[in-house]
């Protein structure tokens, strides 16, 4: 048996869902799109467990955007794997009107439904006072008081829509059906072999949208749409129309508004969030403070795990006896996964800070605050969702470009949206900015590395600004699109909500990440530790006939480093090194460029392989010390010196360094035609950037 | 000449009005959607600072937002 959950945007859907699934849930892909489809499983009585099936929020079955398409994709075709046997309409008690058209339009295709009344606190608040028993016996549809965000309900939930499986009841509301031609509507019910009027309705009214039913039918369907003179917009709105009558009716009976509208409390807030100075201040401030916190309290953690991999490491080759499978063990296999968890607490850090925003709603005030400002650059106020979530990681963010409707505007997101510094940067700016700027205190409190990471950040959003602006006039279109949206009500953010999330995307850092870093750092250690042809084989007679009076560890650090250049890996390297010596790069950076070129999360990892191969051993193995210590051997000055890291640094804020995302802009766009020009485009933007830094402060 | 037409962009801050008609049908399917009819009464909550878009509420605690140039095909008379 399956169950759908449906409602409005902001209704309560998810909430419901964890509660009802607990952690027993999976997060696939609906076919052919990547909306994400979460499905659990749910014991509704010992015996009988239900699948749950968490289905996007939509106001209607016409959809406006991809992820309301596929509520319409699944209730539309009985013979989708995910129909549902039975759909749980959650409803905001706060705004019922609204939120039972969709429940009208669902019943009408034939699918039995349960009615989950929730935010009736936020109701009673307004004076809404909801007679549910009322309500039910007048729709003939069971009612359900919830609170889903307490959990609260939720057994009486269960049983009724056990019952409502067993036996189901259904409101139908049909009136709009019989109005509109009753001819071509059998013929299309006989035709598709439909069990129900209004679906056959709907095949004439939205049959560019039903894609499951293949080109020929589609056609099919617009002719006989024309040749009856049937129009959708006027059906639509007809439908709409007629329900909200019906909806008042029955509401009229059974709700009570009872007093003066009050000023509420998300008024009250918006009156300072959404005011003409201090909204941008605050704005900026919630910046600010993401910053100097993800890098001020994720500093210890990661300190005690960047020691306490050097601890471990030295520890297994104190114990291991030497050779070449100890050497493939610490610096090889712990090298390359000490690179991965250095940065939960970073990534961790991030998620939840950003995680809170979208919780709470004031994502949504960030989207009107900066709509104006933006759309000069070609973007749309919505495009800011996309471009905060990158901060995490640019893959979900050009997923949630989707909710913008204008394929222009939402064309030129995805493809600037890179550029905004995604999680995966943050190893790298980490390590550079802890090497040459010095951890002092501006003004007593701002941390000066803080600042410089904050304008790291800065430098990629203004970047992508740029980016739309060019696009903006080099892209033409006239598709006509629309920004109202619905801000929702501040709440408190669950925190078990924010919990889940981050858990879900560091498992996805450690693993997915970690798989590739992983696999990198052992290739690497290969082809660093093997050479090709007699220099490789001859290096230790060569380096002693060459430096007789060298003895012990000196000795041992300049046969490793022999061995280094003359291995597969350093040929690499060298074979790139003209191209990358203008940016101030020698060929061990050269190196660590080639591999991260799929994850640039990968380039600390290998710069740590690198580099802890020839070096002393006594020496604390961290990373930042491993690359503190590298010494150019032309000019006997530090490698990593104030040009080269920021002429790094510069150089991974703009190139486009990640498979994972070129991959999800070639399904959202569905060609090799944008992926490539946003990984030319950025590819030149970071290497000019880079070389023009590093001349400058060479 | 035209008669102008007051529209819901005329509505300045913290002012009420009730819903006419609308200009513009595409725009007019998603607003109903959304529970806004001729007849709905709307309050105006705040311009964002640079002018646009508008945010309104309509009846309870559910509040909208939309640029200026959309608000401009929702034709209204003030309470």
């Amino acid at each position: 048996m399956k169950v759908a959950l449906l409602g409005n945007p902001n209704s309560g859907k998810s909430s419901l869902f964890n509660h009802l699934t607990g952690l027993r849930q999976k997060i696939g892909n609906f076919p052919g799109v990547t909306v994400d489809k979460k499905i659990g499983f749910c014991k509704l009585k010992t015996d009988t467990e239900v699948e749950i099936i968490d289905l996007p929020g939509t106001y209607s079955i016409y959809p406006n955007s991809l992820d309301e398409q596929v509520v319409l994709e699944v209730l539309a075709d009985p013979n989708n794997p995910d129909y549902p046997d039975l759909a749980v309409v959650v409803l905001d008690a706060s705004n019922l009107k609204r939120n039972m058209l969709l429940f009208e339009q669902v019943s009408d295709l034939g699918i039995p439904c349960v009615l989950a009344l929730n935010m009736l606190d936020a109701a009673m608040e307004l004076g809404i006072v909801i007679d549910s028993f009322k309500l039910s016996k007048l729709i003939g549809v069971p009612v359900v008081e919830i609170n889903a965000r307490e959990g609260i309900g939720l057994e009486g939930l269960k049983l009724i829509i056990f019952q409502q499986l067993q036996k189901p009841e259904l409101h139908l509301n049909l009136e709009i059906v019989d109005s509109e031609k009753q001819k071509v509507t059998d013929q299309i019910k006989e035709k598709f072999n439909l069990k129900n009027r209004y679906l056959a309705i709907q095949y004439l009214a939205q049959s560019p949208k039903l894609t499951f039913l293949g080109f020929e039918k589609q056609k099919e369907l617009q002719k006989l749409a024309l040749d009856s003179n049937f129009d959708p917009d006027r059906f639509q709105s007809l439908d709409t129309m007629l329900r909200y009558q019906d909806i008042k009716g029955t509401l009229d009976q059974v709700m009570e508004v009872s007093g003066e509208r009050k000023i509420s409390r998300t008024d009250k807030i918006d009156k300072v969030l959404l005011h003409k100075t201090w909204g941008y201040v605050i704005f900026l401030l919630v910046l600010f403070i993401i910053f100097q916190s993800v890098f001020a309290l994720a500093s210890y953690p990661m300190d005690l795990i960047d020691a306490g991999i050097g601890g471990f490491s030295d520890w297994i080759s104190s114990v291991l006896p030497h050779g070449k499978i100890t050497d493939l063990i610490t610096d090889g296999i712990i090298a390359g996964v000490g690179g991965v968890l250095i940065f939960i607490p970073q990534i961790a850090f991030l998620f939840v800070l950003i995680s809170i925003l979208e919780e709470s709603g004031y994502m949504a005030r960030v989207v009107v605050l900066m709509d104006k400002l933006i759309r000069k650059f070609g973007l749309s106020g919505k495009s800011v969702v996309p471009l905060i979530s990158s901060m995490a990681c640019a893959v979900p963010a050009i997923m949630s470009a989707r909710t913008i409707g204008n394929w222009k505007d939402r064309l030129i997101t995805i493809m600037v949206t890179p550029l905004m510094s995604c999680s995966a940067r943050l190893p790298i700016y980490t390590i550079m900015i802890a090497l040459v700027v010095p951890d002092t205190k501006i003004l007593g409190f701002f941390g000066l590395q803080g600042l410089v990471l904050m304008g790291l950040y800065l430098l990629g959003f203004l970047s992508a600004l740029l980016a739309g602006w060019v696009m903006k006039w080099m892209l033409k279109s006239k598709e006509r699109s629309y920004f109202v949206m619905e801000l929702p009500t501040y709440k408190r953010p669950r925190w078990s909500q924010v919990a889940y999330t981050v858990y879900e995307k560091v498992k996805t850092f450690v693993f997915e990440a970690g798989k590739v870093i992983m696999a990198i750092s052992v290739i690497l250690w290969v082809l660093s530790s093997y050479g090709p042809g007699e220099d490789f084989k001859i290096a230790e007679k060569k380096v002693v006939i060459e430096n007789p009076n060298l003895t012990g560890d000196k000795l041992e650090n300049k046969i490793s480093s022999y061995k280094l250049q003359h291995s597969y890996a350093g040929k690499f390297g060298q074979f790139i090194e003209p191209a990358i010596k203008p940016l101030g790069y020698d060929w061990k950076i050269g190196i660590a460029l080639i591999t991260s070129f799929a994850a640039r999360e990968v380039f600390v990892g290998t710069m740590s392989t690198i580099y802890s191969i020839g070096a002393d051993v006594e020496d604390e193995n961290t990373i930042k010390s491993r690359l503190k210590r590298e010494v150019n051997p032309e000019t006997g000055k530090p490698v990593f010196d104030v040009a080269t890291s920021f002429s790094l640094l510069i150089f991974y804020v703009f190139a486009m360094m990640c498979m994972s995302t070129l991959a999800v802009v070639y399904r959202e766009t569905k060609g090799w035609k944008w992926p490539l020009i946003q990984l030319g485009y950025m590819s030149a933007l970071a290497y000019i950037s880079a070389f023009l830094v590093y001349q400058l402060l060479k | 000449m035209k008669e102008a037409v007051l529209t819901l962009a005329d509505i300045p801050k913290g002012g009420r009005a009730s819903v006419v008609s609308f200009a513009d049908i595409p725009l007019s399917l998603k607003l109903m959607e959304m529970g806004f009819f001729p007849g709905t009464e709307i309050r105006v909550d705040c311009e964002a600072p640079l002018g646009c878009p508008v945010c309104i509420t309509l009846d309870g605690d559910y509040h909208i937002t939309l640029r200026k140039s959309e608000a401009e095909t929702i034709a209204v008379t003030p309470l």
